[in-house]
């Protein structure tokens, strides 16, 4: 289940042994994530998601959007008082706090970055949810959790920087209990090929500006998904929300770009590019957004019974 | 706007390492002509936006749109004047 390699960067993490491939990971995936937060909360909404929200309507505000992606992807994990969620790739901790603060579960998040471990504990802290929250500094593949442990894991715009996906479905599906889910938001590429993979832009934004990223197709995710013993649940296809997202963050650096500059030259410029690069992906559906939650046997929750949009999609 | 033009000149022929006098101010600033691609529009549209603090169009998105390099000085002129007007006001 190893297909040829679709861009460069993932020809070259081929080429890497699986140790040399997660040390590169913790490297260069971190530094993106390393830089001062103080800039992320210029461009991003007050929670900090670096992933797209859910628009009803273009024009709406960042917030909503982010806020509806919160409260949508709660309702998709039902979490139950007492319930152990795993975030996945935590960032500074928006989907997680959010949760902790929504419901009664247990929380462990993991992230590359030690300024986002720093910033996600300190709001735990301020908000209250401290004593249900836990934030380590840790590469999925080295976590040791055991069998039937968890029940919840969440990745959203992490997996996309995870090369070994055998390996992280194969995790998932083993200490997730009976009746457990797995939600995934992130990033796929259509099978039949559009815009060009090798392209100086592709290389900017998957390894100069993020540091590794794979896309990979839905089928084949889906697939690893399956694989790993669990059963799709549910799909959906968010990749003109990303679009309208991104279009929010560059307008956010654009407003900001000189106290960006006054805390890291250059790195204004290399958001609004990377993103910009992003948002023409998106909206030339080149590159797509989908959000995917599965099952470790029954599900608990019925998509049927979840709320559908007001108005007219975005 | 001559001074606007030749900035815009000078720092496309730079991003192409050409001397100035190969970015003719009719050259169409899409990839055929000039040999920028899209990665390179996006990083023009960027510094352009820095240097002279206004709102580009996608230039990546759809160059055939924007035209040629006088095109570009232009929609850049008319901004820098609508806010000097707007300074003066």
């Amino acid at each position: 289940m190893n297909p040829v390699a679709r861009t460069r960067a993932e020809r070259e993490a081929t080429q890497r042994s699986a140790a040399q491939q997660r040390e590169h990971e913790r490297q260069v995936v971190a530094a993106h994530y390393e830089h001062d937060p103080e800039i992320f909360s210029m461009v991003l909404d007050r929670r900090l998601a670096y992933a797209t929200g859910v628009f009803l309507d273009p024009s709406e505000d960042l917030e909503t959007a982010q806020e509806r992606k919160y409260a949508r992807i709660a309702a998709k994990l039902g979490i139950r008082p007492g319930e152990r969620v795993l975030d996945v790739g935590c960032g500074w901790g928006s989907n997680l706090l959010y949760l902790a603060q929504h419901t009664q579960g247990i929380f462990q998040g993991i992230t590359l970055s030690r300024q986002q471990q720093q910033v996600a504990l300190a709001r735990a802290e301020a908000w209250g949810v401290a004593d249900r929250v836990k934030i380590d500094v840790c590469h999925v593949e080295d976590l040791a959790l055991a069998p039937g442990s968890v029940d919840v894991v969440l990745f959203s715009g992490s997996i996309v920087h995870m090369h070994n996906r055998e390996a992280v479905h194969r995790l998932v599906g083993q200490i997730l209990r009976p009746g457990g889910r797995v939600l995934i938001s992130d990033c796929y590429y259509p099978v039949q090929v559009r815009g060009d993979r090798e392209s100086a832009a592709t290389q900017y934004i998957f390894v100069e500006a993020l540091g590794y990223c794979r896309l990979i197709g839905l089928a084949e995710e889906l697939a690893l998904i399956e694989e790993a013993g669990l059963d799709v649940l549910h799909v959906e296809d968010l990749t003109r929300h990303y679009a309208i997202t991104l279009a929010r963050w560059i307008d956010n650096v654009r407003e900001n770009r000189k106290k960006i500059e006054a805390i890291a030259p250059g790195f204004s410029a290399l958001l609004q590019q990377y993103m910009t690069v992003a948002r023409l992906s998106f909206e030339r559906r080149t590159a797509l957004e989908y959000m995917i939650l599965a099952t470790k046997g029954a599900p608990a929750v019925d998509p049927g019974t979840w709320p559908v949009g007001q108005g007219r999609p975005a | 706007m001559e001074s606007i033009a030749a900035r815009v000149r000078a720092e496309i022929a730079a991003d192409l390492r050409q001397p100035v006098e190969q970015v003719p101010l009719d050259a169409r600033i899409d990839a055929v002509e000039l040999g920028i691609d899209s990665l390179g529009l996006i990083k023009l549209s960027v510094r352009l936006e820095e240097i002279f603090e206004v709102t580009m169009p996608d230039l990546a998105a759809d160059p055939q749109a924007i035209g040629s390099v006088r095109d570009v000085a232009r929609l850049i002129a008319d901004q820098v004047e609508l806010r000097g007007a707007g300074g003066a006001a």
